[in-house]
């Protein structure tokens, strides 16, 4: 079935390679991206906790307005709109960066900054979720509150959504199948483009699902792994860790038992 | 930097319109079909039924792994050819993107939904299963009548917020080429040159309605925040 | 005193009869061989310490636990793997939780008319009537339109009796009726249960209550480890217990 992936492209190369191509851009959109998430994400969450009413509002701004547009759209504001809006010879810099940086760029901060609205919100639930008496008793240390973030909330929290982290990892790699619409190359568009030259969809979009799937394998078990090495010697797994059975972190959290069994 | 000129966004409305009618009416669609069909697939996982468990886990696995694009793209392919062989004749039937993209949502939310429902149903109390024994409930009253109720009702801000992440991902029939709210700004932006307009128009529509969808869930939350309290 | 009703050697139509009943969670003996005659009109009170299988021999009763092997026949009906004759038995068969269990998304109401209208069969009027009816038994009609969550223990433990009155059932398992509730609160399910026991239902109650089971129960049955090890009249069994083990068991809940 898959036969056709070895066969000579027109321009040299076999189909494979075509996929590989497109697998190395969809890693290094969901890797990089994930990293600006993660960033944008954990100040931005903190900023949903912190006295200041001023960095709440401006961090539950940013939340909203990336949370709830849709990330296509986005896609679409940063490729199309952006340069518009800057001073005429910045949006003619960047609409000048040659294919395939000039696409993946655009692609690269909208996945990072989408996602990072949505770890925001699990980084403010996490902080959220922890008793009280651990500010108190910071404060009774007399630690600053940039300490007791940094040392106290923050280890904990990080600790307490790296399950719910799982289900924001495999969603920034699912995404960035939306960067083919501002005509980067990456995996899904490489299946298509494999299809339409040979006419076996099958062999494209199978080989395309079966690589998507092992990723997804990885990546669950990757964040299963972070999970067991930073979990605090006798505290329960992740997902367990606060006491309600039915919220909206465990909920919205991983890959579902269904998992175990494609393993 | 180009000036600015809104006025093509009102010219532009009544075509916007009826393509935004289109993603409601496809999220809308999406919704009923998914929740029956997730429902569906969560009382099969809840039941253990041997065979068929497997098949629905495998499914919700998959679906979950994938992108939505390549979802589309898969069933775009592949509806025409099944229906041709239920058909009988063997030949693919031509169905159209609409009619794809409606079939690909409902299943696709599908197993989202059945997630949500199979983790509400692990959590409703033991009690609760053991009283209807004690009252000789059949099994499709206790679920009907007890059970399902109380996993909709406390997995309702789920289910909503789920909806919501429906509603943004409906645009993505622009692979399709369909005249969704995004599809029609996007063919009208090509028109009449107007990009930044129409999309920056077209991210405020969306902002508007998500956020009021939003704010209404977060007020379920509270409320029930409140009725749990009470306990 | 009310006249002691106990099941005679020779009565040919006991309520419910139990015989060698064994029940096994993995490895762990639950019940080894219990058998146990329950007369109609009859007031039981099971004791013992925990983990003795006083609530998984009346859960057994109604097949909420399926037991291993053994007998059970309730008014005539054998308990066997037939879901109609299971059927048969639980809608005979009244049972009151620990943790009351009543449906948190329905009415008090509600919580009463669902079975008789979807066992029973009963059209809403009729339910309604009887509801309401069994609802003032225990003094709750007043909160009838509210939601458990916003009743007291006690209200909710009352509520979850009429439930299971509704059904109009031939006997009532209690499976530690009082032992979620608040101290203040015990006295007001207690005596509602009395009064149940004075109207001559049939019972099996498994509490602590002394007072109580002195009060009501007919026979007293004290389990340990999986079995009967002794059983006889209240007030031979709280003054002079025949064995060791309840003597131990006595000391420990009377302070």
């Amino acid at each position: 079935m898959f036969t056709v992936l070895l066969e000579k492209t027109v321009d040299g190369q076999r189909y494979i390679d075509w996929l590989v191509s497109g697998l190395g851009w969809t890693l290094a959109l969901a890797f990089f991206g994930w990293w600006i998430a993660f960033a944008v994400g954990v100040v931005v969450g903190i900023g949903r906790t912190v006295q200041n009413p001023f960095f709440r509002a401006l961090a539950r701004l940013y939340v909203e307005i990336f949370r709830n547009i849709p990330v296509l759209v986005q896609m679409f504001l940063w490729y199309f709109v952006l340069p518009e809006l800057l001073p005429t010879t910045m949006g003619d810099w960047i609409k000048q960066i040659p294919p395939p940086w000039g696409t993946f760029f655009p692609a690269l901060w909208c996945l990072g900054l989408y996602t990072a609205a949505r770890i925001a919100e699990q980084v403010r639930a996490g902080i959220e979720a922890l008793p009280r008496g651990q500010d108190e008793a910071a404060a009774a240390l007399g630690l600053s509150g940039y300490l007791t973030y940094r040392h106290i909330i923050l280890p904990q929290a990080l600790r307490l959504i790296v399950p719910s982290l799982t289900s924001e990892v495999m969603g920034i790699y699912k995404n960035t199948s939306v960067a083919l619409t501002i005509g980067l190359m990456e995996l899904t568009a490489q299946a298509r483009q494999i299809s339409d030259a040979t006419f076996q969809t099958f062999a494209a979009f199978g080989a395309a699902t079966l690589i998507y799937l092992a990723l997804a394998l990885i990546a669950y078990q990757a964040m299963m792994l972070i999970d067991k090495a930073v979990r605090i010697p006798g505290t329960a797994p992740g997902r367990e860790a606060d006491g309600s059975d039915f919220d909206a972190v465990k909920l919205e959290s991983p890959v579902p038992n269904g998992m175990e069994i494609v393993k | 930097m180009n000036s600015l000129d809104f006025s093509i966004v009102l010219q532009a409305w009544p075509y916007l319109w009826s393509g935004l009618l289109f993603s409601l009416s496809l999220t809308a669609a999406a919704f009923l079909v998914g929740m029956f069909l997730g429902t569906l697939f969560a009382l099969v996982q809840h039941f253990e039924l041997r065979v068929l468990s497997q098949l629905v886990r495998s499914y919700v696995a998959l679906m979950r792994s994938i992108p939505l694009i390549l979802v589309l793209f898969w069933f775009f392919f592949l509806v025409p050819i099944v229906l041709g062989h239920l058909s009988g004749n063997g030949r693919p039937v031509p169905v159209g993107a609409t009619y794809t993209a409606f079939i690909t949502f409902g299943l696709f939310e599908a197993a989202y939904y059945s997630e949500i429902i199979r983790v509400g149903l692990r959590a409703v109390n033991k009690g609760q299963f053991e009283a209807c024994q004690a009252l000789a409930l059949s099994t499709f009253d206790t679920y009907r009548h007890v059970i399902l109720p109380q996993v909709f009702r406390v997995a309702s801000p789920i289910i909503l917020s789920q909806t919501i992440i429906l509603f943004q991902d409906t645009s993505l029939v622009y692979v399709l080429s369909l005249t969704d709210l995004l599809g029609a700004a996007s063919k009208l932006a090509q028109l009449h040159g107007r990009l930044v307009e129409m999309y920056l128009a077209v991210a405020v529509v969306y902002l508007i309605i998500s956020c009021a969808a939003s704010q209404f869930v977060a007020s379920l939350r509270k409320k029930y925040a409140i009725a749990g309290a009470r306990r | 005193m009310q006249q002691r009703r106990t099941v005679s050697p020779t009565d040919p139509f006991p309520m419910v009869i139990v015989e060698r009943l064994v029940k096994r969670f993995g490895s762990f003996n639950a019940l080894s061989g219990v058998s146990l005659k329950v007369a109609k009109g009859e007031k039981i009170v099971l004791c013992g310490p925990s983990g003795s299988g006083k609530s998984t021999l009346i859960r057994c009763i109604n097949h909420i636990e399926k037991h291993d092997s053994g007998r059970i026949v309730v008014d005539g009906i054998e308990l066997t793997d037939r879901i109609r004759d299971i059927n048969n038995i639980r809608s005979e068969v009244g049972m009151v939780f620990q943790s009351f269990n009543l449906f948190p998304h329905l009415s008090v109401l509600e919580n009463c008319m669902l079975a008789p209208m979807k066992v029973r069969g009963l059209a809403e009027p009729e339910a309604h009537e009887r509801a309401v009816a069994l609802l003032r038994k225990v003094r709750i009609h007043d909160q009838a339109h509210k939601y458990p969550t916003q009743l007291s223990g006690g209200q909710q433990q009352r509520v979850a009796i009429a439930r299971a009155l509704c059904m109009q059932p031939k006997i009532m398992l209690f499976d530690e009726p009082t032992s979620a509730l608040d101290p203040e609160m015990v006295k007001e399910v207690l005596e509602t249960i009395v009064e149940l026991a004075q109207d001559g239902m049939t019972m099996v109650c498994v509490t602590h209550e002394m007072g109580f089971a002195r009060e009501v129960a007919d026979r007293v049955v004290f389990m340990d480890l999986g079995s009967i090890v002794e059983e006889g009249d209240p007030s031979t069994f709280f003054r002079a217990p025949n064995t060791d083990r309840a003597k131990a068991f006595l000391n420990r809940i009377i302070h």
